[in-house]
């Protein structure tokens, strides 16, 4: 950290600690704090590497089923998101790039797949293209079987392509327009300036999306479980060895292994990606200046492209309104409510979802700026092993996160399996990292001469951070408050293995029905989570009256 | 005459509802080094990108060499620019940057090393061909950018507050290193500043802008010693704005003081004049064949070569008056104000 924000001129953590016994509150949050992470991150991640013993490192290493599911793993994954962020890519430069109708349009329809679970692109996959879809089976009298690695392969595209579209959205917009002005100025235009410039000033935040992506699709779920069929990858096998077969320690080795590549990922990012980013060289951009930097040809070629790609996803959406809403889509098209009332009204699981993502939301928005207070503007012993468990959870996958946690919490005292306490903790882990980042970059933005400011008037630190840094940061925490609970609202592979049959959420729900066949039903309770997603949202603007749009992106 | 580079005819630009550029006309001579001086959001900068073709003009012609320009893309000007933040490329090596035009106009291997070298040369950077521009200081970066620019041999080079981000010291170095080469290499130069003594000691013609409106074109000696409008005699230094009543035959008067003036002055008619502090002296007594303005000093600044005095006469009017080499003796009181009639530059008429 910068050594002039805090003003202390002590170094080396003898000092520092001389400075945290002065301040008894400070000292007690920050033992507190790594009480808390040595309890509920670091325990359980000992406990699920003590559970397997030699023989199941041995077994997984060497048997053939589980060789398989690894190459599957990596192989699905990896052509998923080569897919997507090509998507990804092409989308987000078409809308910050040219100057194609309908713009808006596009930017919003991108973003509605990350309103609902993931494992929606799934269900409306099989709904359209399974062995009784609408499209595959009853307008093309086909009879397909898309399930397996090809039908994986496109549902996880559609799933991941809003992520990977906002990723590289933002990367595109952090590039400075000056660049390409100047080389415009000096004569570049077309794919040479894309080629010399714009491509080569996204790379290092490309290659970022890239792994953001491929972490989720690798960890992904929902969509092997539904459309993979045979076709295993690591999560759904580490579920099947937990639930079907009742080996726990197989379960937990695999989902050990899933955590190698995304850890490998997050310590690739974090010290080696951010540090060789060009974000933070270029000049502030000049205001007013568009760069429009694509022809009339290649900007209707992007529209179509844009077009097409809205047009499936809007495909989806819809398809799951109509099986929510008629009594046997392709068959009989009669309105009825029937599924909206199994699904949604006589349901608990919509409730339940609703409140574990609020409290969740809540808890890790409030602890994320608690923990980005602490490393940005204190010196402690620590602070750098604080930020890094902060932030670890975003590299661990949720089945690992799951397995973990009911395999450390499920015997006295802390016997919380079953409880919607493990559920909230779980989800809590997961986005923890959300909240970190958001407060650590609206926390930077804040200059600490403004904190010295407000002290040298004769305010404490309590004051100082309630009157002064809380208004400031109000704007990043609500867009972290959002996401983290619109996360939580659509997380499968956190909760799988934390659900209970009292404790059930809407997102096992519609992948469960959906697996046993009650497409409809399971359709009802997805539109019930987009519509609840929704409505909190708009709830939220207003109690916070805040200018946040998350379409605006 | 001069073989006219750039010629502006008629240019208006909207943002929107604001009307930013207002009829501005222009025209720029070979190897002249011209600057567009103004407050923020005079238009300077737009007009500037309007040239290099980042924006085009809602009316109006641009013409390079006699060629209208307006509807050609940035690319294919040769206008090149000099950003003020430089907008260095940060993933290219300074050999890189400097190139990179060249490059885009497919120069032959061994022409372009020759003329990389020659700007590196020029602008004092042999050596850093392999740096990159976070490894330089802000002064190099500055180099590297003209660097850039001037190897493009461009028709018209453009430089958008080039020296604003360097520190003061260097910046008047910079001045005069930038005149210098520009001079020797008879290149016609589009200079964007707010920084009167910038445009002052650099330009051979100064434009001054305000909302959009063309004030004045001329050499800084005419705008300093011949303002036409108030606005241009207060911006550019520092001036003491007076109105004047012309009285016939010659004649203008500031209250009862009679002022005798070389141009013609109706009578009756109110007119804008400006006198500069370094005109006037202050003195105890009246001297003979001087205006004489009975003033009483209220403030004085000490500021080594001179002493700034800030006066007030009868009709409530301050004064500011720079009395040069000043010694120890500092005055006081009631005294006047003392100056050729010469000095007193009528503006024009004031519109009341």
């Amino acid at each position: 950290m910068n050594e002039q924000h805090t003003g202390h001129e002590h170094t080396g953590w003898q000092a520092e600690m001389k400075v945290l016994l002065r301040e008894p509150p400070l000292l007690i949050s920050i033992t507190v704090l790594f009480l808390l992470f040595g309890l509920f991150i670091i325990y359980p991640f000992i406990k699920i590497l003590m559970v397997p013993d030699a023989e199941h490192w041995m077994r997984a290493l060497t048997a053939k089923e589980f060789l398989e599911v690894f190459s599957h793993t990596l192989f699905s994954s990896l052509v998923a998101t080569t897919t997507a962020i090509i998507f990804g890519f092409i989308f987000a430069y078409a809308v910050n790039y040219t100057n194609m109708p309908g713009k808006r349009f596009f930017q919003i329809v991108a973003l509605l797949p990350t309103m609902a679970p993931s494992v929606v692109t799934g269900l409306a996959f099989i709904m359209l293209f399974g062995r009784r879809g609408f499209i595959t089976w009853h307008v093309l009298h086909l009879q397909t079987d898309l399930y397996g690695p090809v039908g994986l392969w496109v549902a996880q595209t559609i799933a991941f392509f809003p992520l990977a579209y906002i990723t590289i959205s933002g990367v595109l917009k952090s590039i400075s327009p000056n660049l390409e002005l100047a080389a415009q100025n000096l004569g570049a235009r077309g794919w040479y300036l894309f080629r010399t410039v714009t491509l080569r000033l996204a790379t290092p935040g490309l290659a970022s999306a890239f792994l953001l992506v491929g972490i989720n699709s690798l960890a992904d779920f929902g969509n092997p479980m539904l459309v993979g069929g045979n076709y295993h990858v690591l999560a759904t096998e580490a579920y099947t060895q937990v639930t079907g077969a009742w080996d726990l320690p197989m379960g937990a080795v695999l989902s050990v292994f899933l955590v190698i590549p995304t850890l490998l990922v997050f310590f690739v990012q974090r010290y080696y990606l951010e540090k060789n980013s060009y974000v933070t060289v270029t000049g502030k951009p000049v205001a007013g200046l568009i760069r429009v930097t694509a022809g009339p040809v290649a900007t209707w070629c992007f529209f179509a492209f844009c077009a097409v790609l809205c047009a499936a996803i809007l495909m989806i959406i819809g398809v799951v309104f109509l099986f929510a809403f008629t009594v046997a889509f392709g068959a009989d098209y009669t309105f009825t409510l029937q599924y909206f009332r199994e699904g949604v009204v006589q349901s608990k699981v919509l409730l339940h979802s609703w409140s574990a993502s609020m409290i969740t939301a809540a808890t890790t928005t409030i602890l994320g700026i608690a923990l980005a207070f602490l490393t940005i503007r204190k010196h402690f012993p620590g602070r750098t092993v604080m930020d890094f468990l902060a932030m670890l959870p975003v590299s661990l996958p949720g089945t690992f996160i799951g397995l973990a946690l009911i395999l450390a919490f499920n015997e006295a005292p802390l016997e919380l399996t079953g409880t919607m306490a493990i559920i909230i903790l779980g989800m809590t882990l997961r986005q923890l990292p959300v909240g970190y980042r958001q407060a650590v970059a609206g926390l930077k933005q804040i200059d600490a001469s403004m904190e010295q400011a407000s002290a040298n008037l004769g305010a404490n630190s309590f004051t100082t951070f309630r009157s002064i840094i809380l208004p400031m940061l109000k704007n990043s925490l609500s867009v972290s408050f959002v996401y983290a609970f619109m996360r939580s609202m659509n997380t499968l592979s956190t909760v799988i293995f934390l659900v209970s049959p009292e404790w059930n959420l809407a997102s096992i729900n519609i992948m469960s029905l959906a697996d046993q066949g009650f497409l409809p039903t399971a359709s009802a309770t997805a539109v019930g989570m987009m519509l609840t997603i929704y409505l909190t949202f708009g709830i939220v603007k207003l109690i916070l009256r805040d200018k946040i749009n998350i379409f605006d992106l | 005459m001069a073989e006219c580079v750039l010629q502006l005819k008629g240019i208006n630009k909207y943002f929107g509802k604001n009307h930013v550029i207002k009829n501005v006309d222009l025209s720029i001579e070979k190897g002249e080094f011209v600057t567009f001086l103004g407050p923020s959001g005079c238009g300077k900068t737009t007009l500037l990108r309007m040239v290099a073709g980042f924006y085009e003009p809602d009316e109006g012609e641009i013409l390079l060499n006699g060629k209208r320009i307006e509807k050609i893309p940035p690319y294919g000007r040769n206008t090149a620019m000099v950003f003020q933040e430089y907008a260095l490329f940060p993933h290219m090596s300074v050999f890189d940057n400097i190139a990179y035009g060249l490059r885009v106009k497919k120069t032959p291997a061994a022409e372009m090393e020759k003329k990389v070298a020659a700007a590196l040369e020029l602008m004092q950077l042999r050596g850093m061909e392999k740096r990159f521009p976070n490894q330089l200081s802000g002064g190099q970066q500055q180099r590297v950018a003209v660097a850039r620019a001037l190897v493009m041999d461009p028709e018209v080079l453009l430089l958008d507050e080039p020296l604003s981000n360097l520190d003061a010291k260097l910046r008047e170095s910079v001045r005069v290193e930038l005149r210098e080469i520009q001079q020797r290499m008879g290149l016609s130069t589009i200079y964007v500043t707010h920084d009167q003594s910038e445009a002052l000691s650099m330009s051979d013609k100064i434009v001054v802008l305000k909302d959009g409106i063309i004030h004045q074109v001329g050499t800084a000696q005419e705008i300093y010693f011949e303002p036409k409008t108030p606005f241009v005699a207060d911006f550019i230094g520092t001036t003491n704005l007076l109105k004047l009543t012309g009285s016939g035959d010659g004649e203008v008067r500031y209250g009862n003081i009679r002022i005798p003036v070389s141009r013609s002055v109706s009578a009756g008619v109110v007119y804008h004049a400006s006198i500069r502090p370094e005109c006037i002296k202050l003195a105890e007594k009246p001297v003979e064949g001087m205006v004489h303005v009975p003033v009483h000093i209220e403030n004085r600044m000490f500021l080594g070569e001179k002493v700034r005095y800030f006066v007030r006469d009868n009709n409530g009017k301050s004064w500011i008056v720079d009395m040069f080499d000043p010694g120890r003796d500092l005055l006081e009181g009631d005294v006047y104000t003392v100056f050729p009639a010469a000095k007193v530059w009528i503006i024009g008429e004031a519109e009341e």
